[in-house]
């Protein structure tokens, strides 16, 4: 099913990890900088922001507003 | 039918809806008695905006103005005996949809009072509309006292008569191409009709000098026509309706083909589902408030107008309208080139011949699939007026609002039980 909307957001320019573009100098996947991408909850994508971490937010939710029985009646109904 | 063809049937269906919606010739051509347009609108007889309701639930503005539209065609001598002979069942109440015609806010049209006539040449079909009031205290906001009804009759005697003379003669006005110069003059033609007002007064403007010898007259025609940055808005839903009637009726085709509410329920109808209401509550829009008055007095969601969205304008076409966005309290720019952006995941196409400058010239998002609505649950934006919800007061403000997504799950269980899909 098709997301509904991006939107990216950066965090503070002061912040250290700030820099989603510069070559990572750690040897390890935990020490690299951080760039994630959020589907679904927006607050998940908040408290990333809120860390520092630059976050694309894709607004997703579930087909038909998690109504199975619809869900099941689309299925059939699209291609 | 086997199930596995059901969506290509879908797809033809809703191939051909777009075709009839895109191929449209819709012309201002006249205006006239309600009673010559729709020969079956009897006495007592009122038509109001929405899905069919009965008047122990309507809301207060439609109330206040059935008693006003009462007085008016002097079916009863002050309002409270209107109200008396309303709750007695003395008028007939149908939605202005199930006579090819629409009206906004409240929507009330009777026998005596003139409406626009557009013409969809591509299909022979016409519609209807009654004259825009102006702003402020009016009959489609519920407003009924004498001074609502004097300019109710003014409308009747005298401007309805000139502008349909002055259209006969002009031969009317082709409105697609219009349309398209108001979106790029910054109208959406929902809440914002500056652009396309002032085109349909300086089309009508040399006619109307011929036809009405009167320089006072002429005068006061003018004024109320130039003072009215709304006046465009009723010949816009006129269009629209002549724009979806051909759309309805098609076999399995899922596009939307009227949105309306009635300030009680909110309905739609569905182009493969003849023209059966699939209705939920109306919502509460959101917006800003004229001084003096607050979202407490405000009536909810009303008015046929969402057929400007049905065909793509209105909060469809926002991108086209930044002005419009700060006045409904929608937010910057760049907000209402999201919504637009927005409501194009439950389009289908794009009308390739109304487009819009800031979004570098892509057509505005036409052909509401209700399938791409119920997947998203992305429920389309409308740009609406607010009325004060105690009868006779009037606009109070203006907003968006959202359709209620239950009527859209409702139509598209409909549509799988008429294909017979479980």
């Amino acid at each position: 099913m098709r997301p509904t909307g991006f939107t990216m957001t950066r965090p503070p320019d002061d912040r250290k990890s700030a820099q989603p573009d510069q070559p990572s100098r750690g040897s390890s996947f935990l020490e690299a900088p951080k760039r994630v991408v959020n589907i679904g909850l927006q607050k998940f994508a908040d408290d990333l922001v809120d860390q520092g971490v630059a976050v694309v937010q894709v607004d997703w939710v579930p087909p038909a507003r998690g109504n199975t029985r619809l869900a099941n009646l689309l299925s059939r109904l699209m291609d | 039918m086997r199930e596995a063809s059901v969506p290509k049937r879908i797809n033809a269906a809703n191939q051909e809806a777009l075709e009839r919606l895109f191929q449209a010739d819709p012309v201002l051509v006249d205006v006239i008695p309600a009673t010559e347009a729709i020969p079956a609108l009897a006495e007592h007889m009122i038509l109001h905006a929405g899905p069919p309701i009965a008047w122990g639930r309507m809301c207060g503005p439609m109330r206040g103005a059935v008693a006003g539209i009462a007085m008016f065609e002097g079916w009863a001598d002050d309002l409270s005996q209107a109200e008396e002979l309303a709750s007695e069942g003395k008028f007939a109440f149908h939605p202005n949809h199930h006579f090819n015609a629409v009206g906004p806010m409240t929507g009330i049209t009777t026998r005596s009072q003139p409406v626009l006539v557009v013409e969809n040449r591509a299909f022979g079909n016409r519609a209807f509309c009654t004259l825009n009031e102006g702003l402020g205290k009016v009959m489609r906001f519920g407003g009924n006292d004498a001074s609502v009804l004097a300019r109710l009759a003014w409308l009747r005697d005298v401007l309805g008569p000139a502008l349909g003379a002055a259209l006969r003669e002009s031969g009317g006005i082709p409105l697609k191409p219009l349309v398209a110069r108001g979106l790029t003059m910054g109208d959406e033609m929902h809440q914002r009709n500056v652009g396309c007002s002032s085109l349909v007064v300086r089309a009508l403007a040399p006619a109307l000098a011929r036809s009405v010898e009167d320089h006072s007259t002429l005068a006061d025609m003018l004024a109320f026509l130039g003072a009215n940055d709304q006046f465009f808005l009723n010949i816009g839903m006129t269009m629209g309706k002549a724009i979806m009637d051909p759309v309805r009726g098609i076999d399995a085709a899922t596009i939307v083909t009227a949105m309306s509410r009635n300030g009680t329920d909110f309905g739609i109808t569905v182009s493969g589902l003849d023209d059966q209401w699939f209705t939920a509550p109306v919502e509460m829009p959101a917006g800003l408030y004229f001084p003096g008055f607050t979202a407490a007095d405000a009536n909810p969601d009303m008015g046929d107008s969402t057929i400007v969205e049905t065909m793509g304008l209105g909060g469809f076409a926002m991108a086209a309208a930044p002005a419009v966005a700060g006045f409904v309290g929608a937010g910057s720019a760049a907000e209402a080139a999201n919504t637009t952006r927005t409501m194009g995941e439950i389009t289908l196409a794009r009308n390739p011949e109304w487009t819009m400058p800031s979004l570098d010239y892509q057509g505005v998002p036409t052909g509401i699939d209700i399938r791409l609505v119920v997947e998203t649950g992305i429920a389309p934006l409308i740009n609406t007026g607010i009325a004060h919800r105690e009868p006779g007061v009037g606009q109070v403000g203006a907003g968006v609002v959202r359709a209620p997504l239950d009527c859209f799950e409702k139509a598209l269980t409909a549509l799988a039980d008429r294909l017979e899909v479980v």
